[in-house]
Formats: C-alpha cells, structure tokens, sequence
C-alpha cells in the first residue's frame, strides 16, 4: 500500500471519531446508543479481521468471543459486581478459550478450513449450552436487564452521555492499538507467517505460537466489544453465538476490505447505522434492498478480493 | 428392566437411522455438486430448497400430481442457479472464493425475502404422494419414507456411475484436478461449471420438493437447511462421493441413532462434537485440495 | 485500487447521517411550530414492535394487521379523546438486540404514548427496561410465562407493563380438566407425554403442568424438549407411540410443530393417542401442517369461530382492510393485536389523556368486550383475565368444543423478569 494512503486513511478515522465525540450535542440518546453499537461491531470486525485477513486464519467462529464477553459481563452485572470485574472477567474467559481452540486446532491438525469450521462447531454448542441453562444464565431468554453503568463512578464522575464518550474512547484506542500491531515487528511477522510460512520457520520463529498468539488478541478485543455491547441492548442473549453474527462478521470484513482493518471497522459500523436507517424507512422491503446491495457490493469489489484467493490457495 | 433383547425399538432405531441419513443426503445433495467437485459454496442453497418447496406446493395446489411438482421445482433450482451465475458468479475473477461465498449469501436473503414479501410469512404444506406404513418385523415404516430412502439410493448410485464411468465424468474430474491441462485437451471447463452449478440448484430445488412432506415450509427455513447441508459437505470432506456418503451417515443417520438411544439435545450436541473431532483429527494428507 | 472503496463507504455513512439527522431536524421543526400558534391535530402514536422477519414472522404479520384493523376502527369514531391514532411499525427482526434498538427509537423520534408487540420472551424483557426507564406504557402481546413484575422487585407489580396474552397458570389446569372430563377414556389411569420445545416457556408450562397432571391422576410417562435446529422427529415420535401415552401435549411452536406434526402423520401418531396444545397450533402456525392437524385438540384466547356479535365485526372489518389475506384472524390478531389495543384506548379514553400514571390508574380492573369475549384487566399483576376456549382442529378449521371460562393468573407467579 502507499504510503500516502495509509496517512490520508487515518486522518480520516481521527476525523470521524473527533466528530463522533461531538455527538451528543446534536443526536437524541437513541441516536448515541445506535452509533456506540455500530463503532463496537465496527471494532469486533476489525478485531478478527486481524486474524482473518492480517494472520491468515479463517475462523468461522469468531462471534463465540464477542458473545463469551457478552455473557460474562452480564453474568457479574446480574450478581452484582461492578463492570470492570465483569469486563476483566470476559477478558480472561476469551483468552483461555481462544488458547485452548488455538492449541487443539493448530497444533493437532494444520488444515486451515478444518480450524474454520472447528469454530462455527464450538460456537454452535456454545449457543446450545446458553440455551440450556436457565437459572444460571437465563436460557433462551437470556440475561436482561443489564443496564449502562455508572463507568467513572470511580473517579467520582458522572455526566450525561458518559458511556458514549467511554465507547468512543475505547474503540479509538484499541482500533490504534490494532493498526499499532500490524505495523509492528509482530505485525510484518504474522504476514510472513501468512504469506510464507515456511521461511518462517526456516527463520527460526515458532508458527504456531504465533498464529496462536494473534488469535489470542482477536479473542480479547472482541470480548471487550461484546462486554460494552451488552448495557447498549440491555440483554445478552444464545443468538449472540448462532450462525447470523458468524457470517456477518465475514461478509463485513470481506465487503469492507480484507486485511486491512479499517474497511472492516468502517464497513461494519456504516452498515449498522444505514441499515438501521433503511429499516425506519423500508419497514418491509429493506432485507430485500439489502441482499441486492450485497451482491452489487460484491461484484463492485471483486478485483480487490483476488488478492484473499490467493493467499487462501497457498495457505 | 427385563433382559429380552427389545427388537421392535431396535428395528425402530435402525429405520430411523436410514431415514436420517436420507433425508439428510438429498438435502445436501445439491451442495455437495457445487462444492465437492468446484469448491464454490452455494449459501443460497438453503433458499433454493425452500423455494423447491414452495413451487411444489403451488403446483400441488394447482392439482398437478407430486411427480410434475417435484420436476417443477427442479427447473425452478436450475433457473435460478443460472440467473445466479449468468449475473454474478461468471463475472468474478475467481469462482472458488469469498466472492462467491458472498454473492449467493446475498442472493440467498433476496430470495427469502422475495418469497416473505410475495407468499407472506405464514406456512404452507405439500401432501406426499402415498401415505400409510409398511410394516417391517412389526414395526411400522412410513412408505413415503421408504420411497426417499429408495431415492437418496438411485442419486447416490447414478452420480457414482456418473462421475466414475461415463466421459461426462472423466470430463468433469479433468476439470476439478487441473483446470488448465483440461482446456488445454479442449475441455470447456466454464461450460462445465455452469452445467454442474444449474445440475446442483436443480436437485436444491428437487430436494425441496421431496422433503417438503416431512418438513416446514415458510420463509425462514433456509438458513437451517444451508446450515446442516453445510455440516454434512465438510464433515465429509471434498472429493469424490463417497464425502457427501460420510457426511450424511454422521450428520443424519448418527445424529438419528444417539436420538433413539439418548434423546433429542444429546443427539445434536453429539453430532457437532463427533463432527468436530472429525475436523480435528482429520489427516491433510487425505485432503488434496482444500 | 482502494481509493473508490472507501469513498463508496463514507458516502454511505454521510447518507446515513444525514438521512438521520433530517428526521430529527424535520420533528424539532413540527415542535416547533406547534409551539407558537394554531398547534397541528395532535395524535396518540402507539409503536408497535413487530417481528415481521425472522422466526415470529408470522406474529409479526398477525400483529400489525390486528393493530391496523384497531387503528381504522378507533379512528373512524374520532380517535382517542379526539385524536387521531397513529400506528407505527418497525421490524424487530425476532431479535432482542434490535427489539432494544427499535424500541428506544420508536420512544426518542416517534414519542410513542404506547409500546405493545415483541415476540418471542428475550425480546420481551429487552424492551421491559427500556420502556420502563422511559416512562412509556408497554403491552406485550404474545402468550408466555408472567413478565409484569418490577424489575429487581419480583413481588411489585409494574405500573408501565401489561400482558395481553395467556400465561401457563391460566391454561393448563382448565385444559387437563376438560380433556380428563370429557375426552380421554375413563377406565384407567391416563397417561400424558409432554413434548416441549427447548426454551423458557415450553419449560416452564411443563415444569407447571406435570404437577397439575398428577394431581388430577394422570400419569406422567414422558418429558422431552427438542433443541430449535431438530428436523427429524421420527426417533422422537417412536419413542412416544412405545410410551403408550393417551394424551400428548406439545409446546413446540412455529416451524418446530409443523415439522414435527407433518412426520407425526407419517407415522400415524393421532390413531395412538390424542394430540393436544396451545400456542403450537394457533392459527398462524398451523397454515403449514396441512391435514396433519387433522383432530387436534387445542385451547388458545381466541378462534374466529367465536359466535359474539363483536367477533362478528370484527372479522367483517379484518376482511374488509385485508381482503386477500387467505389467513383467517387467529389470536395474535385479534388479540395480540386488535384486543390490546381496544383495551389501551379504552384506558386513554377513560383517563382523558395520556398521562402514564392516568393511564395506570386507568387500566386497573378496565373490562372489556372484545372478540375475545369479555376481558378484565387484572389490578393486582397487570395480566389480561381472559376467556380460555377449547377448540378442536377439522379440517383446518377451529370448532369451538367449549368455553373453559374467564382465567386469572395468581399473583405475580413465575414472573421471568430478573
């Protein structure tokens, strides 16, 4: 990529959230609620767009983590214990899970589609075991009534529209954080590692630890996203881990731009509000538009989609 | 507990095994023509099978026998596996892809809503064309079932037949395993595709049609079927039939076998583990293109 | 190469943002100007949040139609205390997350009076806090567990939340009845096998009802809940012919019950024993099981067949907005839809205005009669008393065997709101 475009494509994002912190000052709550909903699926996407396109490792389950945060910080809200325990617990719960699949689907077997689908199969149980418990978790009813916490309340702060402006912060500081690994010394490994992995290794790095590694920190960010995601619809609920959100995230990152994190944000959360948009307007036809929207999108980006074949056939 | 051995749930158990594994294959069928041999993921092909059954109970409904409905909705497979290639799929530089994982999925929620907003949501049956049991030891079988257990048969040995001893076959194997060595010997492999991809949408369609006795029919039935279609194409690995065999056998007739002996939940959650361990455990050697 | 790509998405967003903004803009203006002088008709605007896609597809399509039927009627005798009702429709998908998302804005850009409609019971309980901590009444419409109480309050009941639908402590206990009384065969001790969906409800009603069964002398010799992706019952359906049940009751609704209904025919499961439910065979769901709901027996909060004088109109006037409709009215329509609405007309009417509180005040112990037949709104836990009906499935139609008499949920039981 050119160097001048990546410039020109982040001043643009830091355009975008130095007007978003303006929001509340324009937009009714609804409006406030929708876009943090929409910059926290944007950062889910690119958090797995960081796996899938940055690290080569498709995974057809990348929903269980933003789910498994979901779920965590509801369960603590419920017991009654503060956010960031919830948050931190979330946190963990993904990194352990996220080791574990990586250690048995990398290690154990090195077909790359086999690890895809390994996910999906984990995520699909994951939603059968939220389905089954009632009492600890609510079943198909899910967890509800979780409601915005008071964040800086330990600071002693409290302002209207303070869960946003956490939100926005959040998203820009863990969206830089993911842009910051890509251009890091991590980053042009896991491209290696992707493009070539037998250099790699012949180069000494251990390709597993790696590819384990980077599905580690897309388990972690997305859990925070699902975490914060859970007071903005008041419930976390088995669908979160079903096969809708599953291929969503996919769809987003491959409309939005495979590999390069920020078209999966953008995408994501655009998409989101739009739909949301066309969905007041269109009450009955907007599914419709939007599945001619995807494939029009798709033929539109076509070209730029050779370049996920081809790492993908070599993989 | 008496100690007799319990042969009525037994047979029980054994038919509904091969009941699951039928239905389960014809409903995978049409996937697994697109996917084994082109590796292309058809997502709409969940849509396609509802809207087989939508055009059978039309045409049942309009008095024409089961058999002119099952035809019917075949052609309607087939019409729409070609509009799909002759707008999108041809025109994508690469069709075994993301692209093309995107562009059905796309035509797939056009055609679910596109059905939601024409028929409504509400849900529509299609009558089989026999009803009854046969009785097996004691144990009643339905005949309809009998009829798809015969069905999934004949598919499972014409398509041997097909791919492994006609020119046909060896045209379309040439193709899978190298493309290019293929043109070369004056193979039209995009000719090939478009055949094999509207060959698929029809028996999508016709799978529709035969399973709509014995299923739901309304708008929202597809992603389920894309969803277990899906499963029994990767479980069984790509390649030649025996995959899309395997993948029912586990998918269909195991998850009907521990249903008998253990129940509803066990079953599913069992079928996704033993799929799942087949995922793991499978060796990439056995894989040739992947 | 990229350059079209993310031009193409920020001009989505801007559209976005500005096809937002201008509706807000465009209200501010009507407020506005209804400020100064001759302020504009004024209008009671009910939301309605429908699952038109997605799994309640159906509900969701029964819904608006009933609440629209409400809407001609109330506004063709001048409205609510003379002004005109407006309902609006959004499209919940079948999703508590968007259910939240839409009931939010139907409350901030709308400035809804009234909430009514979600569908399944997670979707429910995401709107019960939103619609409570804005200070908008809420009448959910579909049959489920109790969901009328205080959140974190079990005992208190809610002064912004009413049920419309049945609960299981309403129907269970008259329908074993009846069947004991009058269908199954007297000599023995009955045997009933539940079949339930793998879900809240179903769960709950059975957990319910195998205690009534028994203590009415019935013999319980079968439990089971079948997962949401299940296609093939035919394991299952063998299972409960061994059993050598007389009585299956099924609370699996939707597609499930179809499914299940059209391979139970397979196997001749209705010759063995009789089939019963609820919910499972209403109007909206049965359209798909064809003869296979040949001889269901069947108790729900309404059947067209009704001979009121009130239903009477009602249809003709359902008929009369959706000519094409092959669908008869079913509950969700005429009660989900049309009955919760009258009911909370009837409310504003008598409080004379919208005042949440007036509203309230209003609604405690309101009867009603409405297609349903006579309805009382319960004072103490805000669920609707209502007559429960017998009904028996021939040939796709619902003959009504019997009025089981007018039903009240006790207290706040099983209140699933945490």
């Amino acid at each position: 990529m050119p160097y001048s475009m990546i410039n020109w494509k982040y001043y643009g994002i830091i355009a975008v959230f130095i007007a978003s912190l303006f929001a509340p000052l324009i937009f009714p709550e609804y409006v406030l609620n929708l876009i943090a909903a929409a910059l926290l699926l944007g950062l889910f996407s690119a958090a797995v767009d960081l796996s899938i396109g940055y690290g080569g490792l498709l995974n057809l389950g990348s929903a269980m983590y933003f789910g498994l945060g979901a779920y965590c910080l509801a369960l603590t809200q419920q017991a009654g214990w503060n956010f960031l325990s919830g948050l931190a617990i979330g946190v963990f719960c993904a990194f352990i899970l996220s080791a574990l699949i990586g250690f048995i689907g990398l290690k154990l077997q090195r077909s790359m589609i086999q690890y895809a689908l390994l996910g999906l199969v984990i995520s699909l149980s994951l939603e059968q075991l939220a389905i089954g418990s009632y009492s600890f978790a609510g079943g198909s009813n899910g967890i509800t009534n979780i409601s915005v916490p008071d964040l800086l309340s330990f600071i002693g702060i409290k302002f209207k529209s303070d869960y946003f402006y956490c939100v926005v912060i959040l998203t820009g500081i863990l969206l830089f954080c993911l842009s910051f690994i890509t251009r890091s010394h991590f980053g042009k490994l896991l491209l290696l590692v992707r493009d070539e992995p037998g250099k790699a290794a012949s180069l000494g790095y251990d390709v597993d630890r790696v590819k384990i590694s980077v599905t580690m920190i897309t388990a972690i960010v997305s859990a925070i996203a699902g975490a914060f995601y859970v007071p903005l619809i008041n419930i976390a609920y088995p669908g979160m881990f079903s096969v809708t959100p599953n291929m969503l995230v996919l769809v987003w990152i491959a409309v939005g731009g495979v590999g390069t994190l920020i078209g999966p944000f953008v995408l994501a959360a655009a998409l989101h509000i739009f739909e949301f948009e066309l969905g007041s307007q269109f009450v009955n036809w907007y599914m419709f538009v939007l599945g001619i929207i995807f494939v029009g999108a798709v033929m539109l980006h076509a070209r730029g989609i050779r370049t996920l074949i081809r790492r993908f056939s070599g993989g | 507990m008496d100690a007799e051995f319990d042969s009525s749930f037994f047979i029980g158990a054994m038919l509904d095994c091969l009941n699951g594994f039928s239905s389960v294959f014809i409903l995978a069928f049409g996937l697994y023509i697109v996917y084994g041999l082109f590796k292309v993921i058809n997502m709409a092909h969940g849509e396609m099978v509802m809207l087989g059954a939508y055009v059978a109970s039309v045409s049942q409904e309009s008095g024409y026998p089961f058999i002119v409905a099952v035809l019917c909705a075949g052609l309607s497979g087939g019409i729409i596996a070609f509009a799909m290639d002759w707008l999108c799929i041809r025109r994508l530089p690469e069709r075994s892809s993301m692209s093309s994982l995107l562009a059905t999925w796309g035509f797939g929620l056009i055609i679910a809503q596109g059905v939601r907003l024409y028929f409504g949501s509400a849900g529509r049956f299609v009558n089989p064309p026999v009803s009854g049991r046969i009785d097996i030891f004691g144990v009643p079988l339905p005949t309809y079932q009998a009829i798809l257990f015969a069905v999934s048969l004949i598919l499972l040995l014409q398509s041997w037949w097909l791919l492994g001893r006609t020119q046909l076959g060896l045209r379309i194997r040439a193709s899978i395993d190298n493309p290019s060595l293929a043109e070369l010997n004056g193979i039209n492999t995009q000719r090939l595709f478009v055949l094999s991809f509207v060959v698929g949408g029809a028996f999508s369609g016709m799978a529709g049609a035969l399973l709509a006795p014995i299923s739901a029919i309304d708008p929202t039935v597809g992603t389920a079927n894309s969803v277990t279609s899906f499963l029994v194409v990767i479980t069984g690995g790509v390649g030649q039939i025996f995959s899309v065999l395997f993948g029912s056998v586990v998918v269909g007739g195991l998850r009907s076998l521990i249903n008998s002996f253990w129940g509803i939940t066990t079953a599913t959650l069992g079928m996704l583990a033993i799929v799942a361990i087949i995922l793991v455990f499978r060796r990439r050697s056995a894989l040739l293109n992947d | 190469m990229k350059k079209p790509h993310i031009v193409w998405i920020l001009a989505l967003i801007a559209l976005t943002v500005a096809c937002s903004g201008k509706d807000d803009q465009q209200a501010a203006n009507t407020e506005a100007k209804a400020d100064r002088s001759n302020p504009p008709v004024e209008k009671v605007v009910v939301g309605l949040l429908a699952p038109k896609t997605g799994v309640m597809g159906v509900h969701g399509e029964s819904m608006e139609m009933g609440a629209k039927v409400a809407e001609t009627v109330l506004n063709k005798r001048g409205g609510i205390n003379g002004k005109t009702v407006e309902v609006v429709v959004v499209d919940t998908q079948s999703d508590p997350a968007v259910t939240a998302q839409r009931a939010r804005e139907l409350i901030e850009r709308k400035h809804v009076n009234l909430l009514m409609g979600t569908g399944l019971s997670s979707s429910t309980l995401a709107a019960i806090p939103i619609a409570t901590n804005a200070n908008v009444p809420f009448i959910y419409s579909m049959d489920g567990e109790a969901k009328t109480c205080q959140p974190g309050k079990p005992n208190e009941v809610s002064k912004l939340v009413w049920g419309a639908g049945f609960t299981e402590r309403m129907i269970v206990r008259p329908f074993l009845s009846f069947l004991v009384e009058k269908i199954l065969p007297k000599h023995a001790k009955s045997k009933v096998y539940f079949l339930g969906g793998d879900y809240v409800f179903p769960r709950a009603t059975n957990q319910y009802a195998r205690s009534v069964a028994e203590a009415m002398g019935l013999k319980v010799v079968g439990e089971e809940y079948a997962d949401v992706s299940t296609t093939d019952y035919t394991p299952v359906i063998r299972r409960i012919m061994k059993s050598r049940a007389d009585l299956l009751l099924v609370t699996n609704p939707g597609s499930a019950a179809v499914t299940f209904m059209r391979q139970a025919q397979q196997l001749g499961l209705s010759d063995k024993m009789i089939v019963s439910g609820f919910a499972t065979f209403a109007q909206e769901a049965v359209s798909g099981m064809g003869n296979a709901s040949q001889g269901v027996y069947y108790a729900n909060r309404y059947s067209d067949l009704i001979d009121s004088p009130v239903n009477a109109a009602f249809v003709a006037e359902f008929r009369n907005l959706y000519p094409n409709q092959p669908l008869l009215p079913g509950p969700t329509v005429a009660a989900g839809g049309y009955g919760a609405l009258m009911v909370a007309a009837e409310a504003f009417q008598k409080a004379g205005s919208t005042d949440p509180a007036a509203f309230y005040k209003a609604m405690r112990g309101l009867e009603m009669d409405l297609p349903q037949g006579h309805v009382i709104v319960d004072p103490d836990n805000n669920i609707f008393q209502q007559p429960m009906y017998l009904l028996r499935v021939d040939k796709q139609k619902y003959i009504v065997l019997s009025d089981l008499g007018l039903q009240k949920h006790p207290g706040l039981e099983g209140c699933s709101v945490r």
